[in-house]
């Protein structure tokens, strides 16, 4: 194992340091745990969606929650979305969190890896690697970044913490709040298939909790390995951007975006390869719903890192172990014995979710 | 009415929010730079206000911009908006027989409704007024 506190190099491109950056990734985490950035109005619509049980209940004891991701077992269908990384504080969360996630055998994102393109010294912040060993990590850049960093150092970061997916984020929304907000997309679609084809890890396309559409992952199809929702009903970074920097015209795109139920409908009706559910994943119930309606697995941020800081490491697992059992337990009372009998369970939707969906033109 | 739509989001829009072109052309012929006007008290306030202000303005039938008339609305109707993403949605919904228009109180915001209109817009890969009136939308009931 190399020593995951090296200065990260990266290579031609000259990018200034920016502790801007660094501050913000603080200013974000104490917003979400401290402050009230949920959506107000919107849900994700998850509870409109109703799975018809398979015959009578089972025991717990005989579900199994297992998968594989690229031939690694993972204990049960969730992982943990991306969300810090690039100040030195953020070390101590990463840290906990990796060290659950690997327990428990299920991926871990971290934040964008933006800061530490900026600031090679900041690269021990993301490599999880040297806690948990058998960690399926996940790193993470900004869409919009794609188009500053050839595919070479994009390779080189993903290599420097040894992560074994790059989820590519797109957020137009929390760049359109933020001051300094990347506000140019032209050519983003394009580069994130360049770096599709031009890196050896897959790539994942995640929203950051405005969701997917249908067009746009007609667009990604066949191009990258996997979309992950994040939909609305969760934390908004519209929000948590609008009370960081008191903006003015935040507010009334607060509950912008596509519920997570209805993104993950969405895509799964324009995209083949797999949908990972995300935004406003809350209870075991959540994560048996977004699977039944077709996703492979379900991401959880906010509770996460709200039970990482009140009883770190432990405190992760004991969440994700909570979560995992209630899963099993939710599916024995429907009478599911695999996630695959789950997945293609009989669903039925209620108002507003089924006339959106008659409306977009989206299988039923 | 306005608030029963809402449009969908395209977490990967293909151009900037500085691209985005808000002029507006309605269905009586005239164009304005931008789908929102100020509802002024007068004719004179009318005047003084798309004269010294970033919106056009109207008074009963009249729309004045740059302090000068631009044409007069027959068909088209007048609806009261509170923010930027409402007036596009007004747009979306009725078309450019609507002029969408903000209280006279409200005038000293104008430049930020613009820039929500854009905003929204950009979240809607919208690159004109056009695309916009087309963008892809639910109709929640």
């Amino acid at each position: 194992m190399r020593s995951a506190r090296r200065r990260y190099t990266g290579s031609s491109e000259s990018i200034p340091d920016n502790s801007s950056t660094q501050e913000r990734k603080i200013q974000h985490i104490q917003i979400i745990v401290d402050e009230k950035t949920q959506y107000r109005k919107k849900t994700t619509m998850l509870e409109l969606v109703e799975v018809q049980p398979n015959g009578g209940a089972i025991a717990p004891r005989e579900v199994d929650i297992e998968s594989e991701l690229l031939g690694k077992p993972v204990l049960a269908p969730m992982f943990i979305s991306g969300m810090t990384g690039g100040h030195p504080a953020t070390l101590e969360i990463n840290k906990n969190i990796a060290m659950a996630a690997a327990r428990f055998s299920i991926p871990m994102g971290i934040g964008s890896q933006r800061s530490m393109m900026e600031n090679g010294d900041l690269l021990y912040t993301y490599a999880m690697k040297k806690f948990a060993k058998e960690l399926i990590l996940i790193g993470n850049i900004g869409a919009s970044k794609l188009l500053i960093y050839q595919d070479e150092r994009i390779q080189e970061m993903i290599d420097s913490i040894e992560a074994d997916i790059l989820a590519v984020h797109t957020n137009p929304g929390q760049e359109s709040i933020q001051p300094e907000g990347d506000l140019d997309f032209r050519g983003v679609l394009k580069r994130i298939i360049e770096v599709a084809n031009g890196i050896r890890q897959p790539v994942i396309v995640k929203e950051v909790g405005n969701g997917i559409s249908k067009e746009v992952a007609a667009r990604l199809d066949g191009k990258v390995y996997a979309i992950d929702t994040q939909g609305a009903g969760g934390t908004t970074w519209i929000g948590v951007e609008t009370y960081r920097n008191k903006s003015k015209y935040g507010d009334a795109f607060w509950d912008w975006g596509i519920p997570t139920a209805l993104s993950v409908l969405e895509a799964k009706s324009a995209f083949s390869g797999p949908v990972w559910a995300s935004g406003g994943i809350r209870t075991p119930l959540d994560i048996v719903k977004a699977i039944a309606i077709g996703a492979e697995r379900c991401g959880i941020a906010q509770p996460v890192i709200s039970s990482e800081r009140k009883g770190g490491s432990e405190g992760v697992y004991r969440f994700l172990s909570e979560t995992s059992e209630g899963v099993r337990k939710e599916m024995a009372r429907l009478g599911f014995s695999s996630l695959k009998e789950l997945a293609k369970a009989k669903v039925t939707f209620k108002d507003p979710l089924k006339s959106a969906l008659i409306d977009r033109n989206i299988k039923l | 009415m306005i608030d029963s739509i809402q449009f969908v989001h395209c977490a990967i829009p293909d151009m900037a929010l500085s691209e985005a072109d808000t002029a507006y052309r309605l269905s009586e012929g005239f164009t304005l730079p931008c789908p929102m006007a100020v509802q002024a008290s007068s004719e004179s306030d009318a005047v003084q206000l798309s004269g010294s202000g970033a919106m056009p303005s109207v008074f009963q039938k009249s729309v004045f911009v740059g302090g000068k008339l631009a044409g007069r609305l027959q068909s088209s109707q007048t609806v009261e908006v509170e923010d930027g993403l409402d007036a596009a949605r007004a747009i979306r919904l009725l078309g450019n027989s609507v002029l969408p228009c903000i209280k006279r109180t409200d005038a000293d915001k104008a430049g930020m409704l613009i820039r929500q209109l854009r905003i929204a817009m950009f979240l809607t890969n919208s690159i004109n007024i056009g695309a916009l009136s087309q963008a892809p939308i639910y109709r929640f009931k």
